[in-house]
C-alpha cells in the first residue's frame, strides 16, 4: 500500500441545475425579497401578519439538483465515489438530501515480517445518505445541522484492516465477520462578516460506528466449539484461488438427486444411512443439530440452553447441514464414491 | 487475442468480486433455515440462485433435510432416546438453569 498515491489521478464531474444565484448568495436574498413585498400595494395589508409569514409571503421554492462523481486510482488501489443530491430552499430557509456510494477496491499486500498474511484483493463497497438543513437566523448568522448514516466499511484504510484483522484471527472461534455500519449529527453555525464573499464556519459533529459495540460485545462470549470439526469447511471443493475464488469447484459440487428423493423417506435402508450420517458428527455438533432441526426447538432456546451465541450456533449449523449432505450424497444418492 | 481473453477474465472477475460467492451463499442459505435474512442479503441470494446451477441443487437438498429430519425420531428408536416431549424439555431446561445458577 502506497501512501499518499502519489501517482494518482482524480476525474470529477459535476452537474447543477436550478438557481446557482441562490446557491451563492444565500444571505442578501431574503432582505430584497421583503422589501419586494413591502413595496408592493397588494402585500402592504399584510404588514402587521407575524414576522415569519412577512419573510416567506410570495416566496417560492427553488430546487437544486447535484450528481456527482469521483475516482481516485494509483498502482494497487481504486475508490470512487457517485453522489447524487436534491434540495430545496426558501427565503431562508434550505435542506438537502443526499445519497453516495462509495466503492474500495485495493490490493492487500502483508507488511514486512508479516508471516502470517497474504496477497489478496479487497473489494468494498458503502451506501451513505446523508440530509442537511441551513436556516439563517438574522443577518450575517446562518445555522447549519447534518445528520445521515452509512452502511460499510467507513474508508479504505478500515477495509484494510479488517482484511488484516481476518487474516490473522478468523481461525479463532470467537471471530466474527464485521458488519461496519454508523450514524453522524453534526451542528453548526456561520457567519457571513462580507455577504457572499467571505464567511467564518465552525461544525461539531457525532459519530457512532457501531462496528465499536460488535467487537466489544464479541469479547465477552463464551465458545461452545467443537474446534476439530469447526475448522473443516470442505474449503477442498471450493477454488481456492484464482479470479473465482470460492465457487464450488465443477467435480465436486453438488450434484442432482434423484428426480422424486421424498420418495426414500419411507425406506428404511435411507434412515440406516441417515442415522450412520448423522452419528459422524461431532457429539456438541450433532445435539445441536437435532435439537434444531427433529425437535424443531428455535434458534433463542437452543442458545439461552447451551449458553452459546447466535452466531456459534449458525456455524455449527452450517457444518452440520453441509456435512450430512455430503455424507448422504455419497452413500445414498451419489453415483460417484466420495470421501465422508 | 489474448489481450482480449485477459480482458473478458478481469472484466468477469471484477464482476464476481461484487456478488455473494458460493461459499457464502451455502453459508447463508443454512441461515436462512433458523432466522430471517436481511433483505439485502435475500436479494443477492436470488441473484445467486439465477446464475448458479450447484447453490440450486445445493438449496434443494437442505430444504430437504430440513423436511426429513422431524421423522428420523421414529426411525431412530433402535439406536437413540425418544425424542424428547415438550414436558421433558421442560424439565431439561429447568436442570441445565439450575446447574448454570450454582
Amino acid at each position: 500500500m502506497i501512501w499518499p498515491p502519489l501517482s494518482s489521478g482524480v476525474i470529477s464531474v459535476a452537474l447543477l441545475a436550478g438557481e446557482p444565484a441562490e446557491a451563492l448568495a444565500p444571505g442578501i436574498q431574503p432582505e430584497r425579497q421583503a422589501g419586494e413585498a413591502t413595496n408592493s400595494g397588494e402585500v402592504r395589508q399584510s404588514l402587521n401578519a407575524p414576522l415569519r409569514e412577512l419573510r416567506t409571503a410570495g416566496l417560492r421554492w427553488n430546487h437544486k439538483a447535484e450528481a456527482d462523481f469521483e475516482a481516485m486510482f494509483a498502482s494497487d488501489i481504486l475508490l470512487t465515489q457517485g453522489t447524487i443530491g436534491y434540495g430545496q430552499s426558501r427565503g431562508p430557509t434550505e435542506w438537502t438530501l443526499s445519497y453516495a456510494h462509495n466503492t474500495f477496491d485495493l490490493d492487500y499486500r502483508p507488511a514486512p515480517f508479516d508471516f502470517l498474511g497474504f496477497d489478496r484483493s479487497v473489494s468494498e463497497n458503502r451506501n451513505a445518505l446523508q440530509a442537511g438543513l441551513k436556516q439563517r437566523l438574522f443577518a450575517p448568522l446562518t445555522l447549519l445541522g447534518a445528520g445521515g448514516f452509512y452502511d460499510g466499511f467507513a474508508d479504505y484504510r478500515s477495509a484494510w484492516l479488517n482484511e488484516y484483522y481476518r487474516q490473522h484471527f478468523s481461525a479463532l472461534p470467537e471471530y466474527q465477520e464485521a458488519q461496519p455500519n454508523g450514524q453522524n449529527v453534526s451542528a453548526g453555525l456561520r457567519w457571513e462578516y462580507l455577504p457572499a464573499t467571505g464567511f467564518f464556519q465552525a461544525e461539531a459533529g457525532f459519530l457512532k460506528n457501531k462496528i465499536v459495540d460488535h467487537y466489544r460485545k464479541a469479547g465477552r462470549e463464551s465458545s461452545f466449539t467443537d474446534l476439530e470439526f469447526l475448522s473443516d469447511e470442505q474449503q477442498e471443493r471450493f477454488n481456492p484461488d484464482g479470479p473465482f475464488r470460492d465457487a464450488w469447484i465443477h467435480e465436486l459440487g453438488p450434484i442432482e438427486w434423484t428426480p422424486n428423493p421424498g420418495a426414500d423417506l419411507d425406506n428404511a435402508e435411507f434412515w440406516k444411512t441417515f442415522h450412520d450420517c448423522a452419528a459422524k458428527l461431532p457429539v456438541k455438533v450433532s445435539r445441536v443439530f437435532l435439537l434444531r432441526e427433529m425437535d424443531e426447538v428455535s434458534t433463542d432456546e437452543i442458545c439461552a440452553l447451551l449458553n452459546i451465541t447466535p452466531n456459534n450456533l449458525w456455524v455449527m449449523l452450517h457444518r452440520a447441514r453441509m456435512a450430512l449432505r455430503r455424507c448422504l450424497e455419497a452413500n445414498w444418492f451419489g453415483r460417484r464414491g466420495g470421501k465422508t | 487475442m489474448k489481450a482480449l481473453a485477459s480482458i473478458k477474465t478481469q472484466m468477469l472477475s471484477w464482476l464476481w468480486r461484487r456478488v455473494l460467492t458460493c461459499k457464502e451463499v451455502t453459508q447463508l442459505a443454512s441461515q436462512s433455515l433458523d432466522r430471517t435474512l436481511p433483505r439485502k442479503q435475500r436479494f443477492q441470494m436470488r441473484v445467486h440462485f439465477l446464475l448458479c446451477v450447484w447453490y440450486q441443487r445445493y438449496a434443494r437438498h437442505l430444504h430437504f433435510i430440513h423436511r426429513a429430519a422431524p421423522r428420523y425420531a421414529d426411525h431412530m428408536a433402535m439406536a437413540a432416546p425418544q425424542r424428547l416431549t415438550d414436558n421433558a424439555k421442560r424439565r431439561m431446561k429447568q436442570a441445565l438453569q439450575n446447574q448454570r445458577d450454582r
